[in-house]
Formats: C-alpha cells, sequence, structure tokens
C-alpha cells in the first residue's frame, strides 16, 4: 500500500512527539511511525519522577511526561499516529518501508525526522568470559518487566556499569524486595548523574565498586555468581584479585547506542563519536531534508533536551519545504581540550536562527573548568563550571550575531583536576 | 522397537530421517531440552571440502561424499547452503610447501578444483586479508550451512515420516537381552532390536553402559567464537583458513549462512564434557589469531561469543563400529570435525549395516521433501503483504534486528517438536541473536509464549532446567515478608 505525507517522524518517544508537534503546529501533514503498541518511547517505563524540571518547571514521572506531549499531538487533525508499526527500510530518497498488522506500506516524504532512540549495549558485546546461562538482562530490559509486565528478573541481583537506568533499577528493585548486592563501575568516576548516585545508592545503602569489573559468569542453567576484579589505570582487569559474587541476576547497564540502522540504509554519514549522524544547527543531517533528534542523534540525560531537540527538527523540517536552508557555506565546529563530542558538528551559512544551541560531553570529570569559545586565538566568549562530569552534557547557547561573520569556531573546555 | 537411535545431534538426526523413509519403528532419544544442544549447537558450520584427513580414513571419505550429498540434502530440507569456497593462506615458505601437500592430499581424496593461487589474485577476490599473505590454496568446493537449522529440518522430516522423538530422555543403561537390547532412560524402559549410538561426548558412555569391552575415550577439546555483526558481513565472502599444522585446522574468519561472520575456534583439550565456557585466554588467542588473517576488525562489531566442544578421542579416526560381542550396536563416535561435513554419509553408512540385518521395505507415504519454512525476512514484499492479508499478525514484528513477526513465532511454538524454551526459539527463527541481543523481543516473545499455552510469563526458561528467565510477580516477597 501507498501514502503520501509532507514529513514522517520515526519513533514516537519524546523525540519523535516533540517533532511531530512542531512540524503539525505549522500545518504540515505529519505521520508518526512507532513500532511499540503506545506512543512515549522509553518514558513508559520510567515510571519514577525526574523528568520535566526543565520544560514544564515540573517534577513529573516519565509517562506523565509523555501524556502532555501525547495529548498536545492528539489534538492536531493533521498529525496522523500509526503504533505498533515497524519501519524497515528508509532510502536515500525519502521512501520508507514500513509493515503493520493492516499490511506493507511505501511511505513517500517530503523529509523526514528520525526519533528512533538508542538501544543498550548487551552481555555480547561486552564478551565476558564464562557461561552463558538465563539471569542476564540489560537493566532497560529488566525494568519493562518489573514496571510493564509486573515480574521481578531475579531476587539476588548484581549491576554492572553505573548508568542512569542501572542505578534506577537498583532502587526499584530494592523496592520491589530483591537484594541488590551492589553496583560495579569499571572507570574510576561513576556513570550516571549525581542526583541518581544519592537518590538510589546512597539512601538505600547499596555499595559502589569503582574500578572494578565482572570478569567472569558462572552457573550452567540460571546465573549463580559473577568474579568482579579490580582494573588497572588503563582498564585491563587484574584477575589475580578477582573475587566471587553469589547472585542469580546480572543487570547491565554499561552505555547506550544511538539506533541509526535506518540512517545508514539511507546513506546518512555517522559521527563515530556521538554514534548519530552528523547534523547542523538546523539538526539536519549531511542529507538534505533528514533530521534528527533526541538519543538517535546523541545520548541525553535529559528528556527536556530531547523534546527542544524535536521542536527544533520540526520547525527546521518546514524550513527546508519552504526552501530557507541554503548551505551556502559549511563551518565545523572544533572541539578541543576536554571536550569529548558536540551537537551540531558544523553550522550552515547562513545561519537564520536568532541562537544556536550547542551540546557537549565531556572527557573526564575536572573541577574548576572554564569553556572557551574561541575564533584562531581570539576568546569570543567564556563559561565557567565549578565541575564538570561525563555523566552531565553540557548545554550552551551562543546568539547567533557572535558567529555569523566568523572564520573558524573552535569550543575549548579547560579545568582543574 | 525396531531401532533406538542415541543423541540428537547432526549425526543422529541424519539417520532418523534415512532410516524414516522405511516400515521402521523409530525412536530418538535426546537428553537436553532440544536436539541440537551439542557439538551440533556450537561449530564452524564449515561444509569441507575434504583436502585435510589422511587418505583412505573414515574421516577422508565420509567427508569426500557428505560434501557431494549436501546441496540436494538442503535443498529437500530447505536449509540454506551456499558454496561460498575456501583460501587457505600461506604466510611464508614452510606454509607454502604445505599448502602443496594439501592439494595433493586433496586429489589423492577426490577434492576436485584446488588451486594454490598468487597474492594478488587472492587479495583481488579478498581484499580484506592481511597483505603479508604469500600465496593461498583456493578450494572451491568449500562450503557452509546452518548446521543446526539442517538438524532440526531433517528430524522434523524424520517425525513427519513417523520417527519417534523423546526430549529430556537420557539412556542410562543397555541391556543384553534376547533378540535385542533394553533402554533405560530416566524415564522409561524400551526393547529395541537396534541401537544406534550416536551420542557425541557421552559416546564412550553408552560403550561402557553397554559392557562392550573396548578402551575407547573421548577427550573433550574446546573451541571458542567471536560472532560478529551482520554490519560485517563483507568482511570476506570465502571461509578464510591459516595453513594448517599438526594440531589442527587453526583459527578461522567464516562467513555464515545467516550473514553474521565468526572468528574461531581454538582448541583446548578440557576435563569436563559440560565445560562450554569462554576463557579470557582463549577469547585472546582466538582475536589476535584471526585478526592475523583479517586484520583491522572493530572490537565493537562483537556481538556474541560462545564455545562447543569437540568429541575427539584416542582412536583418532571416526570409530564406525559394530563390536562382535554387542552385534546390533552400530557406534558412530568420536565424529570431532568434519563430522557436520560427514553426517549425510555417515547417514548412509548406517543405512546400509541396517540393511545387512534386515529387509528394508520403502515407506510409500515417506516424503524426503519438506515445505519452505517461511520468514518474514526472507519474503518478498508482495508476499509479506498476502501473509499479512491472511493473518495480521505476519505484519507485528516483534525481532527488531531480524526481523521476525509475531506469526512466525506462533507457528513454531505449536509445532510437537518445538521446545518451549527461548533457546529453542533462537535457533529456529533467530529471535534475540542479534545486534540488541534479546533485549528488545525477550518481553514480546515471553508474552506470546504466554498467552499460546496458557501459562504465567515466569514459567518458561532459557534453555530447559533450572535455566528460568523471571521470577515471581512484583512484591510477592515483599507481601510473603509482610504477611509473617
Ligand atoms: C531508565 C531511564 C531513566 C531515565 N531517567 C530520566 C530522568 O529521570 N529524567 C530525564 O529527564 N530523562 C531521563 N531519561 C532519559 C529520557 O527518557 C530519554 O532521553 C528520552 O526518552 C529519549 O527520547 P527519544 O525520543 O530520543 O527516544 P525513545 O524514548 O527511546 O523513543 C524512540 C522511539 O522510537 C521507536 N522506534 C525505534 N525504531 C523504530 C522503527 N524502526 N520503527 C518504528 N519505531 C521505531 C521506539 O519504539 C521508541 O518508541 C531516562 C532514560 C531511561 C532509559
Ligand atoms: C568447535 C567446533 C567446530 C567444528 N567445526 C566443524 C565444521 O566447520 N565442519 C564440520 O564438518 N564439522 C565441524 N565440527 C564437528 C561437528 O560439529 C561435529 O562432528 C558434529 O556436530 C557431531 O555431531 P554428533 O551428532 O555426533 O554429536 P552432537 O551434536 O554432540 O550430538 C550428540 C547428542 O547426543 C546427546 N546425548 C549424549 N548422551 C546421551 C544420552 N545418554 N542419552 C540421550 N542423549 C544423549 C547429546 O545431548 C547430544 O545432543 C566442529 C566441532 C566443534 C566442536
Amino acid at each position: 500500500m501507498k501514502k503520501e505525507v509532507d514529513i514522517a517522524v520515526i519513533g514516537g518517544g519524546p523525540g519523535g512527539l516533540a517533532g511531530a508537534f512542531s512540524a503539525g503546529k505549522r500545518g504540515l501533514k505529519v505521520l508518526i511511525l512507532e513500532r511499540g503498541e503506545e506512543l512515549g518511547g522509553i518514558l513508559n517505563q520510567c515510571i519514577h519522577p525526574g523528568f520535566g524540571l526543565l520544560y514544564f518547571k515540573e517534577e513529573l514521572t516519565g509517562p506523565e511526561y509523555a501524556e502532555r506531549w501525547i495529548k498536545m499531538v492528539e489534538e492536531l487533525d493533521n498529525i496522523e499516529i500509526w503504533t505498533k508499526t515497524m519501519v524497515l527500510e528508509v532510502s536515500p530518497d525519502k521512501r520508507i518501508l514500513a509493515v503493520n498488522e493492516k499490511g506493507l506500506w511505501e511511505i513517500k516524504a517530503k523529509a523526514i525526522i528520525f526519533s528512533m532512540g538508542c538501544r543498550e549495549r548487551t552481555q555480547g558485546n561486552l564478551a565476558i568470559p564464562g557461561t552463558r546461562p538465563s539471569g542476564i538482562f540489560t537493566a532497560g530490559t529488566a525494568q519493562r518487566f518489573v514496571n510493564i509486565e509486573g515480574y521481578l528478573p531475579g531476587e539476588k541481583i548484581l549491576i554492572l556499569g553505573s548508568g542512569d537506568i542501572g542505578l534506577i533499577m537498583a532502587r526499584r528493585l530494592r523496592w520491589e524486595g530483591a537484594e541488590v548486592i551492589g553496583v560495579v563501575e569499571k572507570l574510576p568516576y561513576p556513570g550516571g548523574l549525581t542526583r541518581n548516585l544519592v537518590q538510589c545508592l546512597e539512601d538505600y545503602d547499596i555499595p559502589l565498586y569503582l574500578s572494578h569489573t565482572v570478569v567472569e559468569i558462572k552457573g550452567k542453567e540460571r546465573l549463580e555468581g559473577v568474579y568482579i576484579a579490580p582494573v588497572d589505570d588503563k582498564g585491563n582487569p587484574i584477575l589475580e584479585n578477582k573475587k566471587y559474587i553469589s547472585c542469580d541476576t546480572l543487570l547491565l547497564s554499561v552505555g547506550l547506542i544511538p539506533e541509526n540502522e535506518l540512517s545508514e540504509m539511507a546513506e546518512i554519514p555517522l559521527d563515530g563519536k556521538t554514534g548519530g549522524p552528523f547534523v547542523d544547527q538546523f539538526l539536519m543531517t549531511e542529507k538534505e531534508g533528514f533530521f534528527a533528534c533526541g538519543n538517535v542523534l546523541l545520548v541525553n540525560d535529559l528528556v527536556d533536551y530531547v523534546s527542544l531537540q524535536g521542536l527544533l527538527a520540526g520547525e527546521s523540517a518546514e524550513k527546508y519545504l519552504k526552501g530557507e536552508i541554503k548551505r551556502e557555506k559549511k563551518l565545523p565546529v572544533k572541539i578541543n581540550g576536554n571536550l569529548r563530542l558536540v551537537v551540531p558538528q558544523y553550522l550552515s551559512y547562513p545561519i537564520i536562527l536568532p541562537e544556536i544551541t550547542f551540546y557537549f560531553r565531556v572527557l573526564n570529570p575536572k573541577e574548576n573548568s572554564i569553556l572557551y569559545l574561541k575564533e584562531k586565538e581570539k576568546i569570543l566568549k567564556t563559561w565557567k563550571y565549578p565541575m564538570v562530569k561525563p555523566a552531565e552534557m553540557l548545554v550552551i547557547k551562543v546568539s547567533s550575531s557572535i558567529l555569523e561573520n566568523v572564520e573558524e569556531i573552535n569550543f575549548v573546555l579547560e579545568g582543574s583536576k | 522397537m525396531d531401532v533406538i537411535i542415541i543423541g540428537g545431534g547432526i549425526v543422529g538426526t541424519l539417520i532418523a530421517r534415512q532410516l524414516s523413509f522405511y516400515s521402521l519403528r523409530i525412536l530418538l532419544l535426546e537428553k537436553e531440552s532440544d536436539i541440537a544442544m551439542g557439538a551440533t549447537k556450537a561449530n564452524s558450520g564449515i561444509v569441507h571440502a575434504g583436502y585435510d584427513p589422511l587418505p583412505n580414513t573414515n574421516k577422508a571419505k565420509t567427508n569426500v561424499r557428505g560434501n557431494k550429498l549436501y546441496p540436494e540434502l538442503c535443498s529437500q530440507l530447505k536449509v540454506p547452503f551456499k558454496r561460498n569456497g575456501a583460501f587457505v593462506l600461506a604466510f611464508n615458505d614452510e606454509e607454502i610447501k604445505i599448502l602443496e601437500e594439501l592439494k595433493e592430499r586433496g586429489r589423492i581424496n577426490g577434492v576436485l578444483g584446488l588451486e594454490i593461487i598468487s597474492k594478488e589474485e587472492l587479495l583481488k577476490r579478498e581484499p580484506n586479508i592481511n597483505p603479508e599473505v604469500k600465496r593461498a590454496l583456493y578450494v572451491p568446493n568449500s562450503g557452509i550451512t546452518s548446521p543446526y537449522l539442517l538438524a532440526i529440518s531433517a528430524l522434523e522430516n524424520a517425525w513427519e515420516n513417523g520417527v519417534e522423538v523423546h526430549l529430556e530422555e537420557e539412556v542410562q543403561g543397555v541391556i543384553k537381552e534376547k533378540g535385542g537390547y533394553i533402554v533405560k532412560t530416566n524415564k522409561n524402559s524400551y526393547f529395541t532390536k537396534y541401537i544406534i549410538n550416536c551420542a557425541g561426548i557421552n559416546g564412550d558412555e553408552i560403550i561402557k553402559m553397554a559392557g562392550i569391552d573396548f578402551s575407547f575415550e573421548i577427550t573433550p577439546r574446546k573451541g571458542e567464537y567471536f560472532v560478529l555483526d551482520k554490519k560485517m558481513g563483507n568482511l570476506v565472502s570465502s571461509t578464510i583458513f591459516p595453513t594448517p599444522t599438526p594440531l589442527g585446522k587453526g583459527i578461522l574468519v567464516i562467513p555464515t549462512v545467516e550473514g553474521n561472520i565468526l572468528l574461531g575456534p581454538n582448541a583446548q583439550n578440557i576435563n569436563d564434557k559440560e565445560d562450554k565456557t569462554t576463557t579470557h585466554e582463549g577469547l585472546k588467542e582466538v582475536w589476535e589469531k584471526a585478526t592475523k588473517l583479517v586484520p583491522n576488525i572493530p572490537f565493537s562489531s562483537v556481538i556474541n561469543t560462545f564455545a562447543g566442544i569437540r568429541a575427539s578421542s584416542n582412536y583418532k579416526d571416526f570409530l564406525i563400529e559394530e563390536f562382535n560381542s554387542h552385534k546390533g550396536i552400530l557406534n558412530i563416535l568420536g565424529i570431532d570435525s568434519p563430522g557436520l561435513t560427514s553426517a549425510p554419509a555417515l547417514a548412509e553408512i548406517a543405512e546400509e549395516w541396517l540393511r545387512e540385518k534386515e529387509k528394508l521395505i520403502p515407506k510409500k507415504e515417506a516424503k524426503k521433501e519438506r515445505e519452505k519454512t517461511l520468514y518474514f525476512r526472507e519474503l518478498t514484499n508482495e508476499e509479506r503483504e498476502e501473509l499479512i492479508k491472511r493473518n495480521p499478525k505476519w505484519g507485528h514484528i516483534v525481532c527488531r534486528c531480524e526481523h521476525v513477526s509475531e506469526m512466525e513465532i506462533i507457528e513454531f511454538i505449536r509445532h510437537p517438536l518445538t521446545p518451549k524454551t527461548l533457546e529453542a526459539l533462537r535457533k529456529r527463527l533467530r529471535v534475540g541473536t542479534g545486534r540488541c541481543h534479546g533485549a528488545f523481543c525477550t518481553p514480546h516473545i515471553l508474552k506470546i509464549l504466554s498467552k499460546e499455552l496458557g501459562k504465567p510469563m515466569n514459567s518458561f526458561t532459557l534453555k530447559g532446567g533450572n535455566s528460568k528467565i523471571l521470577f515471581g510477580e512484583n512484591k510477592v516477597r515483599w507481601k510473603n515478608e509482610k504477611g509473617s
């Protein structure tokens, strides 16, 4: 079957909802394609509070936050919503192959917004030696079992990786009566937000083993235990010092991977650092008419940023359809010092937008840091941070007037240990 | 029973099928929760050409014969098979000499088309190979298949032809009786005229159980592997071997019929026959040696690791023997590499053995051909559309990596030979074998199982026994504690 729309939004999580809303509000004919049974994406299983502080200035749970956006989207007649619809392919000429219980669909769109979110790194990616029993889950899958299906994945639980999902699941499982033995983290510092460390581990006396990792899996049928070992400065485990921990469940919270298989099919270049497409200030990818927002663009720690990216992607899609995005010149956004990644990776000129939001992640935790925006040796602007951490995104806004006539854009983050 | 087959590996299942074309009462016993849980589950999946085994051995004969039988067998059973060819690489003059020897051995064994080619020719065909290579032996007849799909399809075919299959039934005793044997299992006792012992790694125990006086010992040898993401599928299109050493064929780079790449296996003698663990040292060795053949493989492309166990024996060759003291028991043991390749030929040998003892009457209704299983990912868009019209569940995709629909899962769950475990579905449908490792599909599959079988989600296991996936419902323990 065939269908034509102005904007196709792939993924109905917070990124896609905001993208659809923003494009819909501008009168465009929008179609949201979502493989889940409901809109809302990963938020549906995040039943803890902590969402929306920036955008709604209220503390909401994940489903509550999603509900607000779903309402906004449903109120617009020109937005069509297809759930239980899996997108299988996207071609470089903006044809989408999708499938649902009604049939197979070939959808032609004038612009496409990618908002497929991310998936978790798995046991297979880590290649931990030992047996392959049941009882090993990614934290997100465990979260789904507990919060949506209503089942406990186990009773004696060890968590590998101190990412936010793992931390939140530590508390959640404790509430459900499971024993949470501890959280093991390979790096010398935690991977999750400070508020989650305090509220999910410290408040419940759950130990955090920094600079440790799981080196062996035990148990033939169900997991019986694991060996953990300290790691040296280079992250290599010191096996002589391994010790046994008895547990029936191992949760992995070891990182998220933007889900860009579809973007790759559409031949869109990806940034090895973010795992998402290269974009400009419009969040338009290297291939014109394709936009990206949310966790498919870069892994965000706050949903509010995801929504803001969605709003921008929807607005930009309209600009693109009207022919307002010119790309007469392209300037890369350079990063140096303690910066690991940046979005957008380059600016298109003319800039058009009044201001540009930049998202960064840092390499190492550091105190008393200063972020410089430089053109060659000239400092254009500075920002001060008492503390920067890899777990927390740096987000800044820069007025376009500063960047309109520069020859180089170079962000440098400097700080002390 | 007329025949009891002990062991549901590739050897047992192909023998069951071969004998199912005749009017015989056949029972296959397998101790695990599913068939193909032993060596047949975890191996390289290569249909070897046959230049490697020493001439005139059982290995050489069955290997070359088996390789010939593969295309028709796989087309009858609707199992993927591809003659993707192989290259054996030589990195120095000594190794080039060995290539010459292999070529000559292959000629004696009856392997066609072997050719030693230059570095330039090789790199033209396989550009990602280490450019330090000097020469290669080209092996056009080498192929690949899916070992467990072949075993599953063969046994389903045999079952359709009337063979009985009992899973989770372990043979624990074999007692000589007038005119046959009593086979004792953990659940039952059966009288049978003939036994075919193809119990893989445990075959020596069956020999002892039966009281056969023959010093035969299996020394398990483990092999470990990495599985790479399908994104790496273009790394090589042929199977890449190093020059073999007296210790074995070495660590390879192997395309699979599913489109992934395997790196492995190493060879480690072990004591425990059940020890399928992967190890730090083993995986390190595999990685180092495989990346010597094909450098620049990113570690981030690894999506899984596993290990398999070869049933190597002190007999060196395949043991294909009926002992005088125990007429009526055919032992097919010590089937290490190239056992997968040889299995169709071993099945022929089993048939001939029985034909000398019994008049084999062909069963009229027995079928050799199977209907093709429909996999959503392999269908054309028109076929997909047609199926969805017939049943909308074909349009509900449950596995995001391998694009498996709800209906495919339901159909397999309903098949009487499918164990109701997650791993059984993985083997048959590839759900949970992709890059997300089941993170996405596991909840969906448990839900479908629960709905189909009317049991709660926490009653299902990964692979039988105590391998349960979920514990109780939320707050169960909580409630209990509060209640007490
Ligand atoms: C456990 C956890 C705790 C968190 N806690 C907080 C918190 O306290 N506060 C906070 O602000 N943020 C939090 N976050 C972060 C926030 O939830 C995410 O950043 C946000 O949900 C990402 O939105 P998204 O739209 O990019 O992706 P998602 O929400 O993942 O949505 C992507 C959607 O795309 C769909 N999709 C993907 N591929 C396809 C396809 N091929 N066809 C059709 N549909 C497809 C998926 O089904 C999914 O619905 C948390 C996240 C997690 C996982
Ligand atoms: C690492 C590795 C790589 C290999 N690569 C290749 C290759 O590329 N090409 C090739 O041709 N060959 C290869 N092989 C060899 C090939 O895999 C084996 O030869 C073949 O699978 C053996 O099949 P089988 O049926 O004899 O044994 P198995 O598959 O082990 O089957 C024996 C079965 O018997 C069952 N059983 C045992 N005891 C009992 C009992 N008491 N009661 C009931 N059931 C019992 C077991 O549970 C098992 O399912 C490889 C092997 C390994 C380990």
